[in-house]
């Protein structure tokens, strides 16, 4: 029996993980590149020489801007009041819009060389002021959760859209075949609001969709075979099947989806052999591990997705999301002081480390780092003690690539509650990460059901202000 | 006529040569007289001096000022949006700007007529016609089988392309198989057709289609289609992704309604209006769950957003599936490409202005509506004081005490509808405090807690008093829930959304098609709805309508081809694609309207046709692939990959053989969870179920092969199947499968390549699973040789079971039961202990059962009867009937029984048991003929099982060889072993093949060990090759 010779395969199947991925439909993109081609093969983008992947650090359940990053001396003074009729009447998640405005408690003291004010909360993050454009002015749509996770994810509060991740990786494609172009990661095992749909690619090829690495075990569902079957039997059964594959594929030449076909097994024996690798942490050192907080109880969760995200874009992934806080662990509508402290020890010291590797690795020029939740957490008060999700103005930074670090963008009004100046929206956020990656919002289009559709519903504006 | 004072200026030439144009064209869509973007109006002069937020457009005379030039230099802002304009224009307004900014005194710009004629010649908006059928090229008429042909033919001779040749016969037989019913042919159906040889005759085709359609499983592969459309599914999305426990009953009037071949005129009907239309038909009102397949947030404090997004899904999923119309781009402009206003996104939306989902919708026709209504009234009319006194004092506390979501946590004017009695309410807000409603239950029943004394017994009053009308209230309707009707008979007012005109829209539709708003002929009162849903179903299920039918028919022929005749199934505007056959198209839509809007009759026809026939692995020639590459023209099949549905049924259709219409197993049963899709189903290219989807995915990734090749649902699915054929030998076991899998039989390769394969496998598994295979059997005592000699032993805790799926095969009336048993113990109470039964211990079931009684029978202990299940001579109900033999079987001793059974002879000689005790040489054959009452209706469904028939009346001891006879054996026949019409012969003697088949008819029994206890090198090796050939590309495309 011919068996085949798979070195001989690989080889024959030049782009790997992508090549076998014909989804066909891809748009203008996608249909101008040569037949065959994969809709993963790595692309250039449309300007050069910017970041070339992106970790989204998503704080899931929404910090508050105006305990972290956005002080507001009026707090103090209006503590204990409702909110003046002039700032404007918002529909709020919980109702409470009368309630009494919460002062914040937090000590805040300027960082860096560029003296960016960052509260108490987060000193490991403040060491690295110099590195954060933190925009202060960002705005949703999403009231609750599930719209407002949606929106940050794919640009609209309903389902049915790419995510940010797919986008990307419709846009440049990946680097490395072996390994899933947009992985995403939780910290603990709550369900993401949504679940899977948020790193869906909605109506494009499942081609362009995230995986999620796993928290214990295999990385990726699937990637062993069960335990009663051996690498050898595994082979054997491999080779039986391919050889039968290729008689059946004679005189069917024409039908260019059996040859991926055969090449996608061929494909995942290869991501079964290294991805394990990529997510094994042995060969780094103790003093890496220290520096994300591995080992401690409480930062070791997400600082081991922090180590993995560098390990990640290291090795080419695209496009790695980090979720914080998994199951809106962030939404503090009551006790805020508890919540906060708690969730910013967890992520502070994680993710400060991975600022810091990253830049002493050279991989801080190459990867833009993003951070923010779904929204932000308003002025008023909520259950005495806590604050409500607060769509219309928060706080998210961008360090690495393309960004200009030590500075801050755009403002609150003066108790937090509306994005005042710069306002930006998701869209924008969207189209400045694109922009950040040389990818113009405009000319990233997917046509689908008659309509050319681009991430940002036609509406987003780059906020090239951010850029170095 | 223009008089001299009146004539255009020069510099008035200026403005209409460049400004009006312009502004026109590009601006005053967003920034005019019904929308001002950014604050800003360039419809007029005082417009365009005020400016915007942003500063003053135009300051005349100056073109170096005003934002209006800075942004069509895309200097700071960057307009249009679309993309610079050409220099010469922005030169034009300059002037323009330079002469001062000239503007005809009074002018107010207005958007030009956006329907052009270039418009309304598109063709999808022009009447349907009926072409007439083309003549085939003389040596092309034998190939030509019915119109379809003609037409295909004809385009192809106009290229100088010839037909590709048929597919071969098995080839026909397994695409037309899955085509309707998304399955693999059966093994019975492959030897009645002679592996499809028989389908070379047309006539035979057009049978095995018609046979097909009228199985239930075409309505199951059917309805697959039509859920992507409608975007339905099991759970609400979002966060919660609640699940919706009523919606399958869509998805099962769906099944139905295919199964039905329901007139597709109809069935649209039902979904948009069914309330309106039919409603004392259960089945019309549940159609109107098309309407409610929506994703819903649970918790949504934004009541008018929610809603508005509900209306907006109505009218883009009806636009999307019915008509294929892209109105989505429409719902914030008017479309840039199609002749689709975004007042026609509105007016289309006004149609469900009055729409009002409900969990209890009565279900009654119209006399009895109108009855209720008449008693409900005058009892509304009796008791309204004392009504609305009681809720003056019931509603703020029912609000207080609310649970669930409180009602307080809404926007004051939600809350402010939510303390309003429904009567009391417009429509809308009747509308949008239902929805906030869904959030909070009342409870009526804890207020005495919470109001005062005086309060309470005012209260107490009043309900006294209104109970002395329950004599005058109608009887509750039976009602259904999960459906859709209006919010009353008026309906709230349709607007824009940022239209400062705040015109209403009437419901009308496409202005292209009818721009006038439509008639609504009011519905009868007792309805209580507005009748707008009707007028748009009308419309859209008329034959005079130029896209429905398109659409549907387009849709099936993509269904089978894999490519509409438009391509863009669910959008035939301008940014879809032509029709490649447009004659085709329109004759077939007439076509179908005139058969009636039969699907069944459309598949038919597509089906029979040389068109779906033809081969698919024809190799495109130079001139072939010089004119048409892409097969737009059908010069052959294309190949199609499975669904997602169709891969998982075809595995669980090998392992178990999936019973249509009687089993759920299916994958169209699975339930839809938005945010936890099925893995597999996911994995290829199930639509998210949140916007319609014409047409899936077809992606090839890595992650489909980690699923098959290393998820524990297809090794567990090998192995089951490996289970169920152990009994085969290996040539037979690979020989199934390729039936079963590919529909077709082992080349001799295939048979040497795959034992080589078990070889090697075999060979490299680890020998410390191997287990005593042996222990299995048990030398019959007494019995010491012949196919009795060894035996499998049984016992109420299993783990064997043994059995036959497929009972079509069993005989109905005349049969005969040969077996050698030992009995080890009786139960203690009645239970019988089965030696093999068809019954499955359901007395409405009907069937037989073999077996011997226990100690407390009221036949006396260790009597060998026969239980018959079925009907008698004079009555159509099912009986039960005990036949006993009163020969009685000692324990621990090897008997051979037999029972020998004429149902149709009602006499004392109709059945006949036989026993002989074989551990003594010398037993005689004793005999028994007993009289019996059930004579027909005994064989319907079930399974041949060996020594169970529940899991409470299970054999105790060992069973040697089961022989099934389709006859009336003699007592002569019995005692020498004769067979006649023998059915099954299934032997114990070789631990290999458990249960083979000796008769030579192939009906080996399935034996099934436990859950994992298959683990000896040869079984792996086998479920290794299973599992093999459940990854095998041949599954997965269809020539």
């Amino acid at each position: 029996m011919a068996f085949l010779n798979r070195r001989e395969m690989l080889t024959s199947a030049g782009a790997g993980f992508g090549a076998v991925a014909l989804a066909g439909l891809c748009g203008r993109e996608a249909a101008a590149s040569p037949a065959g081609a994969s809709p993963l093969a790595a692309k250039p983008p449309h300007v050069a020489g910017r970041a070339k992947s992106v970790i989204f650090l998503f704080m899931e359940g929404g910090p508050s801007h105006i305990d972290l990053f956005d002080p507001k001396p009026a707090l103090d003074r209006l503590a204990g009041k409702p909110v003046p009729e002039s700032f404007g009447r918002v529909i709020t998640s919980m109702g409470e819009f009368d309630s009494p405005i919460l002062a914040s408690k937090r000590a805040w003291k300027q960082h860096g060389e560029a003296g960016l004010w960052i509260s108490d909360w987060l000193p490991h993050i403040a060491t690295q002021a110099d590195e954060l454009a933190v925009i202060r002015s960002c705005w949703t749509n999403g009231i609750n959760h599930s719209g407002g996770v949606c929106q940050m994810n794919t640009g609209t509060q309903f389902a049915g859209r790419p995510s940010l991740g797919s986008w990307v990786t419709y846009g440049l494609g990946t680097e490395n075949d072996n390994l899933p172009a947009f992985v995403v990661m939780q910290d603990r095992e709550d369900v993401v609001v949504n679940g899977p749909r948020n790193w869906g690619s909605g109506f494009m090829p499942a081609v362009y969709q995230g995986a999620a690495l796993e928290v214990e075990g295999p990385p990726f569902p699937n990637l062993a075979p069960p335990s009663h079957v051996t690498a050898a039997q595994q082979r054997l059964t491999l080779d039986y099947l391919q050889a039968r594959n290729r008689r059946h594929q004679d005189g069917r030449g024409e039908n260019s989806e059996l040859d991926a076909r055969i090449r996608s097994y061929e494909l995942a024996f290869q991501m079964q052999a290294h991805a394990p690798e990529a997510v094994d942490l042995s060969s780094e050192t103790a003093e890496t591990k220290a520096l994300y907080g591995l080992g401690d109880k409480e930062t070791s969760a997400f600082g081991r997705n922090c180590l993995l995200a560098r390990r990640l874009v290291e090795r080419g992934v695209r496009f790695v999301q980090c979720y914080h806080g998994a199951g809106s662990k962030w939404d503090a509508h009551k006790d805020i002081e508890g919540n906060h402290a708690k969730m910013c020890r967890e992520m502070d010291k994680p993710v400060a480390g991975l600022l810091t590797d990253l830049k002493r690795c050279g991989l801080l020029d190459d990867t833009l780092v993003v951070w923010g939740g779904e929204f932000g957490r308003t002025p008023m008060s909520e259950k005495g003690n806590g604050r409500d999700h607060n769509p219309s103005g928060f706080t998210m930074w961008m360090a690495g690539g393309g960004v200009r670090g030590g500075t801050v963008h755009g403002s609150t009004d003066e108790i937090g509650l509306h994005a005042v100046e710069n306002r930006l929206h998701v869209h924008d956020l969207h189209s400045t990460i694109l922009y950040l990656l040389g990818l113009d919002h405009k000319k990233l289009v997917y046509f689908h059901a008659g309509r050319p559709e681009r991430i940002d519903a036609n509406e987003g504006h780059v906020y090239d202000a951010v850029a170095s | 006529m223009l008089v001299a004072a009146e004539l255009p200026t020069a510099t008035d030439d200026l403005f209409e040569i460049h400004a009006r144009p312009l502004l026109v064209a590009h601006c005053i869509r967003c920034h005019g007289e019904a929308k001002q973007e950014a604050g800003l109006n360039l419809a007029t002069r005082e417009g365009i001096l005020a400016g915007g937020e942003s500063g003053a457009a135009v300051v005349p005379g100056e073109p170096a000022e005003g934002l209006l030039l800075e942004a069509l230099r895309y200097e700071s802002l960057e307009m249009p949006p679309t993309g610079k304009l050409d220099d010469a224009v922005i030169a034009g307004i300059e002037q323009w700007v330079a002469a001062g900014a000239p503007w005809p005194e009074g002018t107010v710009l207005a958007p030009a007529n956006p329907i052009t004629a270039e418009d309304r010649a598109w063709w999808c908006y022009q009447p349907l016609t009926n072409p007439t059928v083309p003549e085939p090229p003389a040596a092309m008429a034998d190939w030509c089988r019915n119109e379809i042909d003609r037409f295909v033919v004809a385009k192809l001779a106009e290229q100088g392309i010839a037909p590709a040749p048929a597919a071969s016969p098995g080839t026909v037989l397994r695409r037309v198989h899955y085509a309707v019913t998304g399955l693999p042919p059966s093994e019975r159906l492959l030897l009645e057709t002679d592996g499809g040889g028989t389908l070379q005759d047309p006539a035979t085709v057009e049978q095995l289609v018609a046979e097909l359609l009228a199985n239930s499983a075409y309505g199951e592969h059917q309805a697959r289609f039509w859920l992507d459309l409608v975007r339905y599914a099991d759970s609400d999305g979002y966060r919660g992704d609640h699940p919706r426990p009523h919606a399958k009953e869509y998805r099962d009037y769906c099944i139905r309604s295919f199964n039905a071949d329901k007139p597709y005129d109809r069935f649209v009907m039902e979904q948009l209006a069914g309330d309106e239309i039919d409603p004392g038909n259960r089945d019309a009102v549940i159609g109107t769950m098309f309407l409610r397949h929506w994703i819903y947030e649970w918790n949504q404090r934004d009541v008018e957003g929610q809603w508005q997004k509900i209306l907006d899904d109505l009218t883009e999923t009806t636009a999307d599936v019915f008509l294929a119309q892209s109105v989505k781009c429409a719902r914030c402009h008017d479309h840039k490409f199609d002749p689709l206003l975004q007042k026609d996104y509105y007016r289309l939306q006004a149609f469900f202005a009055a729409f009002q989902p409900t969990e209890a919708l009565p279900v009654a026709d119209l006399a009895t509506l109108a009855a209720y209504a008449a008693k409900q009234q005058a009892w509304e009319h009796a008791t309204a004081d004392i009504r609305r006194r009681l809720d003056a004092i019931e509603r703020p506390l029912l609000i207080r005490y609310a649970k669930g979501q409180e009602p307080k946590m809404f926007p004051p004017e939600i809350q402010a509808m939510i303390a309003k009695r429904p009567e009391d309410r417009s429509p809308q807000e009747q509308q949008l405090a239902a929805l906030a409603a869904r959030q909070f239950t009342f409870h009526p029943e804890a207020l005495d807690k919470h109001l005062d004394e005086a309060a309470a017994a005012e209260r107490k009053e009043l309900l006294a008093q209104l109970a002395a009308y329950d004599s005058i209230k109608p009887k509750p309707l039976p009602t259904q829930p999960f459906v859709a009707t209006d919010v009353g008979p008026e309906a709230p007012v349709t607007r824009i959304p940022d239209d400062r005109t705040m015109v209403p829209i009437d419901p009308g539709f496409l202005t292209l098609l009818d721009p006038e708003p439509t008639v609504i002929e009011p519905p009868s009162s007792a309805l209580g709805t507005t009748g707008r849903r009707t007028a748009l179903a009308r419309w859209i299920a008329s034959p005079s309508n130029p896209l429905t039918a398109r659409v549907i028919v387009n849709r099936v022929w993509q269904q089978h081809f894999g490519r509409g005749l438009s391509a863009s199934t669910s959008d035939l505007g301008h940014l879809g694609q032509p029709p490649t056959h447009p004659e085709l198209l329109d004759w077939l839509a007439s076509w179908f309207i005139r058969e009636g809007w039969s699907l069944k009759k459309l598949h038919r026809l597509i089906l029979t046709s040389a068109t779906f026939q033809q081969a698919s692995d024809r190799d495109p020639d130079d001139r072939i692939t010089r004119v048409d590459p892409e097969n737009k023209l059908f010069w052959r099949m294309n190949p199609r990959r499975l669904s997602g549905e169709e891969i998982t049924d075809t595995i669980l259709a090998t392992a178990d053989g999936v019973v249509p219409g009687k089993s759920r197993q299916r994958a169209i049963y699975k339930p839809v969870r938005r945010n936890k899709p099925d893995p597999l189903l996911a994995a290829f290219d199930l639509p998210d179920r949140i916007q319609s989807a014409g047409e899936r995915h077809r992606t090839t990734t890595p992650m489909q092969a980690l699923l098959l090749a290393n998820g524990d649902w297809a090794h567990e699915q090998a192995r089951g199947i490996a289970r169920r054929l152990q009994s085969l030998s290996d040539s037979d076991f690979v020989s199934t499968l390729h039936r079963r899998l590919y529909g077709r039989e082992a080349t001799a390769g295939e048979l040497r390549d795959a034992a080589a394969f078990m070889a090697s496998y075999e060979g490299i598994t680890p020998a410390d699973r191997r287990r005593s295979e042996a222990e299995k059997l048990v030398a019959m005592p007494g019995v010491v040789e012949g196919p009795a000699a060894h035996a499998v032993a049984l016992s109420p805790e299993g783990p064997l079971a043994i059995d036959l799926p497929e009972l079509a095969c069993l005989p109905v009336n005349n049969f005969t039961v040969r077996t050698v048993v030992l009995l080890r113990s009786v139960y203690e109470d009645a239970k019988v202990r089965t030696i093999a039964a068809t019954w499955s211990g359901d007395p409405k079931e009907p069937g037989w059962s073999l077996g011997v009684t226990s100690a407390k029978s009221r036949y006396q202990p260790q009597n060998l009867i026969l239980q018959l299940v079925g009907k008698t001579e004079d009555a159509e109900n099912i009986h039960y009937e005990v036949v006993p033999s009163n020969l009685r079987l000692e324990l621990d001793r090897p008997y051979f029984v037999s029972v020998s059974v004429d149902l149709d002879d009602l006499s004392d000689r109709g059945i006949t048991f036989y026993l002989r005790d074989l551990s003594s040489p010398d037993a005689p054959l004793q005999a028994a003929s007993v009289r019996h009452e059930v004579n027909r209706f005994i064989q319907d469904g079930a399974v041949l099982r060996l020594g169970t028939r529940a899991d409470k009346h299970a054999w105790d001891g060992l069973v040697g060889r089961l022989q099934l006879d389709a006859a009336r054996l003699s007592a002569a026949e019995v005692e020498a072993g004769d067979s006649r019409g023998a059915v099954l012969d299934w032997r114990f003697d070789n631990p290999a093949m458990l249960g083979h088949d000796a008769s030579g008819h192939g009906h080996h029994a399935h034996v099934t060990v436990g859950a994992f206890d298959l683990h000896s090198p040869r079984e792996q090796a086998r479920a290794a090759v299973v599992h093999a050939l459940l990854n095998d590309n041949e599954l997965f495309y269809l020539d």
